[in-house]
């Protein structure tokens, strides 16, 4: 019964703590920090940034490996196959480039993947497909 | 490196983030971490040799990769912080599971406020008399003398939730953590003192 009664004041004393901690301002914490440098601290933010480096990398080459496949399926169906799946509310902000690539010659295939509103459909897809 | 189904949305909320936003998260998780294994157990089940690196390091990999690699939904209602606690609740709920019965705990959404207040797991009577024992009178020697610290204390053990305890001494919930960091700050002095 005493043991009881010991573990649920710790037990509250604890959740006290974290309650408190959980609710304590931005200003608090960090002037906290200025006072008292954290290493841990820095060095886990440090370790973030590394990991951010390296997953900014990949996401990079997988949306570059997503251009790839869609400019096969491009070569395949044609441009015009894409304008399709596009709710035509959302058709507006491409109409540039479908004007400027109706006809696709083999040296468009080169330019496209340089044009920027090419990139950004390719974006808009990706997200499409992905949600 | 394998991404996971929340890699975009995840992203652009951590691209909106600062170095700052990032050091009040992660110190209000270590924090958390360091209070959350004081409650749930006395023994083990968190330990260094056990987990194989520092706790904090260890949860906080976790919490972190589960975010940044988008395999957890960082959820629009939370912010970084809250996002990051509610993850480290769930794997040291985990940890604990494993170390006790090897049973694995199903992902419960649940008010983080309530998520404070849980009793730890069953021990060994020898643990619990001498461990608890001597936390308890830690915690009655940093609060003798101080008025507000023995209300707050009284309060504590009857369970009273931060509001609740401002209500009590009259005071705003501010200075209530301004309290808290006052005990935790004597306590650390008489562990000095003690070692």
């Amino acid at each position: 019964m005493k043991n009881h009664k010991q573990r649920e004041n710790l037990s509250n004393l604890y959740g006290f703590f974290m309650e408190s901690n959980f609710h304590r301002s931005d200003e608090d914490v960090l002037s906290q920090l200025e006072e008292q440098p954290d290493i841990q601290i820095e060095d886990f933010l440090s370790q973030i940034k590394k990991k951010q480096v390296r997953l900014k990398a990949l996401k990079n080459k997988l949306f570059f490996e997503y251009v790839n496949d869609k400019l096969t399926e491009i070569r395949q169906k044609g441009l015009e196959e894409l304008r399709k799946i596009i709710p035509s509310n959302e058709q507006i902000e491409f109409a540039p480039l479908f004007s400027k690539y109706q006809e696709l010659s083999e040296s468009d295939y080169h330019d496209i993947v340089e044009d920027q509103d090419f990139l950004k459909l390719m974006e808009y897809l990706q997200d499409k497909e992905e949600e | 490196m394998e991404i996971g189904q929340y890699f975009k949305p995840n992203q652009k909320k951590i691209a909106k983030l600062n170095d700052n936003d990032w050091r009040i998260a992660l110190k209000k998780c270590k924090e958390h971490i360091r209070y959350r294994l004081f409650q749930k157990t006395l023994y083990g089940a968190h330990t260094s040799s056990n987990l194989g690196k520092d706790p904090f390091q260890y949860y906080m990999d976790i919490a972190c990769d589960k975010i940044l690699f988008g395999d957890w939904e960082w959820q629009d209602k939370f912010g970084l912080a809250e996002q990051l606690i509610r993850i480290i609740n769930s794997y040291i709920s985990k940890e604990v599971d494993k170390y006790t019965t090897n049973k694995e705990e199903s992902i419960k959404y649940v008010d983080i406020e309530d998520e404070f207040y849980q009793t730890p797991y069953e021990e060994s009577d020898n643990i619990q008399e001498n461990e608890y024992s001597s936390r308890l009178n830690t915690i009655d020697m940093a609060v003798r003398g101080d008025i507000e610290l023995e209300i707050l204390w009284e309060a504590i053990k009857e369970g009273k939730k931060r509001v609740e305890i401002a209500e009590l001494l009259e005071v705003d919930s501010r200075r209530i953590d301004k309290l808290r960091e006052k005990l935790a700050f004597k306590v650390k002095q008489i562990k000095k003192l003690e070692k």
